[in-house]
């Protein structure tokens, strides 16, 4: 109950996508093609007694980011504040293969979790965030009707 | 999320201005001193470093979508470009490198460009 929501079946599918499309792709894909999920790649490590999340974030800086909780999704959301120093270097694209706009992801982490609780650093474009593990609310006992 | 794919690494952007190529190149992850950039045959050479040893704190992996490994690109400026006239910089994970169209004469480096 307490893994992040990626758990969901779509674990299995992406699996066995990869691994048989994966020859395909070798041959098929170009250094063009974005792919599924090219922003916000993430590796997610258990690390005994919190999860540690790292996220691709590179070209934001500290300050486009944002991760909020809310009913037990963790949100984090890139966006560019800062255009203004972009605008005068902006020029002809001769090739354009990078993600520079908004873009969001949501992990469901449990209820349990504060928002005070999450750690999070921002280096070289990575974020790094660590999720305490909160033990589940106790399960609510079924009460069964006594049969005489 | 189903049309989750693995994708390349290092994505990067190529402008053209009056005078200069702008590349940015998508490198998060890698810290300054694994990034090496040089000029050979015409063509600029990117590659990037992990050192898996030095990644602490591992535990058990949940998820893995992030690209591991190192990598290298190369991209082609023209025998006219020495490595002197490239401005190197990392900032949030990107690496942005400036080409200029009319590079001065100056004798040929050895060294690779200083990424600042």
């Amino acid at each position: 109950m307490l893994v992040p929501s990626i758990f969901s079946n779509n674990f299995v599918d992406s699996f066995f996508n990869d691994t048989f499309d994966s020859m395909f792709d070798d041959m098929l894909r170009t250094p063009f093609s974005s792919g599924g999920l090219a922003a916000m790649s993430t590796d997610v490590q258990d690390l005994g007694d919190s999860y540690q999340l790292e996220m691709e974030l590179p070209g934001y800086a500290k300050e486009d980011l944002k991760a909020d909780l809310k009913d037990g999704y963790l949100t984090i959301t890139a966006q560019h504040n800062s255009e203004k120093d972009e605008k005068d270097e902006k020029g002809k694209f001769v090739r354009r293969e990078r993600y520079t706009g908004h873009c969001q992801r949501s992990f469901y982490v449990g209820e349990g979790v504060k928002q005070e609780d999450i750690k999070a650093s921002f280096e070289n474009g990575v974020l790094k965030l660590l999720v305490p593990k909160k033990d589940a609310p106790a399960v609510e006992e079924k009460k069964y009707i006594a049969i005489e | 999320m189903r049309n989750m794919k693995k994708h390349y690494p290092m994505k990067s952007d190529v402008r053209e201005k009056d005078d200069r190529y702008i590349v940015d190149i998508d490198l998060p992850g890698f810290s300054k001193d694994a990034i090496k950039a040089y000029i050979s045959d015409g063509y600029l050479v990117v590659s990037a470093f992990r050192d898996q040893e030095k990644e602490k704190k591992t535990g058990k992996t949940i998820y893995r979508e992030r690209y591991s490994g190192s990598c290298q690109r190369s991209f082609y400026v023209g025998d006219s470009v020495r490595q002197e006239d490239i401005r190197a910089v990392y900032r949030h994970g990107v690496l942005k490198l400036t080409i200029p169209k009319h590079p001065t004469q100056k004798a040929i480096a050895e060294s690779s460009i200083e990424i600042s």
